[in-house]
């Protein structure tokens, strides 16, 4: 989407958010407790807040592919079966076979 | 059937028959009495070839099914003939215990229980359901065989439920929303990002599907209604809104339901499924029994809105006559078309194009090809084909 699609999506949300000032209130649903929404939010966003708190190295990142993901995705991350190519495919998105990966393609 | 009591009804048809019989041939009907009433219906045992079609997939949890459009009549489709895709398989929630929070940026983040949603004002409407996928094969030149397998990714239901509207206004929006998050129950938490303008137009929280609860496969018991715009995004089995500032780029809208254009670069987003239409009568796997009178009679539907014509040709696409569009017209609804039609015997082939209210018309397959290329399959809109040969068979070729 570009920028100006963004301002004009933003000014029009923004005018219908102000429609909602005069609302009917009913009074029906449980207000959320911080732990719930806690415990229920797995949402990530783009730069990666949402995540949960932690830290880690490339090593221990790589153990955890081999114990995880590697039975399906490969040992490289090159996919089998119907399992998906996690990596490679730079360069193909033009072609008639275009590998689509996190790498190559996802947007 | 050893019930004996007769019922009111029972004899009404009992007596009905007997003097009917003066007029109609008896050869055939029961003379014996029938069977009683019974808790929930089932079809006639003569109807049982009409089923939904499921492709083999790797998966049972990953898996699709589709619309008999060809056998269908008017515009709703059967709950149980609904087309499904599931990427995770369908869940079984009880709904005496499935809550739904809305939470981000609001002021009062709340959860509601199925009883609050029933509480609440409802609307009832009717709209169609599309994959973003439906008919992807014919982009790619590989035509399927019948309605069913070309465009029965396609459904069309009266969905009952509360405005998504009503929701936000409960919990009251922050400065700075301007999208949601909506999130499924199944194992895989299909999430999608919605913009909140959408969400304030006309996107329902629905619990209730031609009159009953929605099927567990279609999202039991609560699932958005996006009118209009991709299936995947009409999530099932909701669990969670979250408001939020921005689209959270979740699986479903960068890997899968994006469209990769012949520069390398991709559509995203690509949201609303545009004007789109076919023949399913007479159609491919039919065959015509002789020259003479038939009914061609298909389905049209845009995302956009209303459908405001329908066109068929039945030589090839030299001349086209406007279809009958039969009452209601809904927007974002499938509308069926009909058109009276003498088959002369000869070879040829008939096809169907539809304009919605914002004038746009449905492409052949060979412009949309030239824009979009072959790499995306999904918001395949293009004319479909169907070719009727000389001893009276339809094919898709």
């Amino acid at each position: 989407m570009n920028k100006s699609a963004l301002y004009i999506t933003s000014a029009l949300t923004a005018v219908a958010i102000a429609a909602l000032g005069q609302s009917q209130q009913y009074k029906l649903g449980r207000p959320a407790a911080p732990e719930e929404v806690r415990e229920l939010d797995i949402s990530v966003a783009p730069d990666g807040s949402g995540l949960p708190k932690g830290r880690g190295t490339v090593v221990q990142g790589q153990r955890i592919y081999e114990t995880l993901c590697a039975n399906c995705h490969g040992d490289r991350g090159q996919g089998m079966l119907q399992y998906p190519a996690l990596a490679g495919g730079q360069g193909t998105l033009k072609s008639r076979s275009p590998l689509r990966t996190v790498g190559s393609y996802w947007p | 059937m050893t019930q004996t009591r007769l019922t009111r009804r029972g004899f009404l048809a009992a007596t009905g028959a007997t003097i009917g019989a003066i007029h109609i041939p008896v050869t055939g009907f029961p003379k014996d009495l029938g069977a009683g009433p019974r808790p929930y219906g089932e079809r006639s045992p003569f109807e049982h070839s009409v089923v939904r079609f499921l492709p083999k997939t790797s998966t049972p949890a990953s898996s699709y099914s589709k619309t008999p459009l060809q056998d269908l009549f008017g515009i709703i489709t059967p709950s149980a003939l609904h087309y499904e895709v599931h990427h995770s398989g369908i869940p079984e929630i009880d709904s005496q215990h499935h809550e739904v929070m809305i939470h981000g940026l609001v002021e009062r983040p709340l959860i509601f229980t199925m009883e609050d949603f029933h509480r609440l004002p409802s609307v009832s409407r009717i709209h169609f359901l599309e994959c973003a996928g439906n008919g992807g094969g014919e982009q790619i030149a590989r035509p399927a065989m019948n309605p069913q397998r070309s465009h029965g990714l396609l459904s069309c239901s009266e969905w009952t439920g509360v405005p998504l509207r009503t929701l936000l206004e409960q919990v009251g929006l922050k400065p700075g929303a301007s999208w949601m998050v909506a999130e499924g129950a199944d194992a895989g938490r299909m999430a999608r990002s919605i913009p909140l303008e959408k969400a304030l137009d006309d996107v329902l929280v629905a619990y209730g599907q031609n009159g009953e609860a929605l099927r567990p496969e279609q999202g039991y018991p609560v699932r958005l209604i996006v009118p209009g715009w991709e299936g995947n995004v009409n999530i099932k089995w909701l669990r969670r809104v979250q408001v939020v500032d921005q689209p959270y780029m979740s699986a479903y809208e960068t890997a899968h339901y994006t469209d990769l254009m012949p520069d390398g670069t991709a559509r995203q987003f690509t949201f609303v499924m545009e004007a789109k239409s076919v023949i399913t009568r007479p159609a491919g796997g039919q065959q015509l029994s002789g020259p003479g009178f038939y009914e061609i009679t298909g389905l049209a539907w845009s995302g956009r809105g209303r459908i405001t014509k329908t066109e068929v040709s039945a030589d090839g696409g030299k001349t086209w006559k406007e279809a009958q569009l039969n009452e209601p017209i809904l927007p974002k609804a499938v509308t069926r078309f009909r058109l009276p039609w003498w088959w002369d015997g000869k070879e040829t082939s008939l096809q169907s194009r539809c304009t919605d209210e914002t004038g746009y018309m449905q492409p052949t397959r060979e412009e949309l090809v030239a824009v979009r290329g072959l790499n995306a399959t999904d918001h395949y809109n293009g004319i479909k084909v169907w070719y009727v040969h000389a001893n009276g068979e339809v094919s898709h070729e």
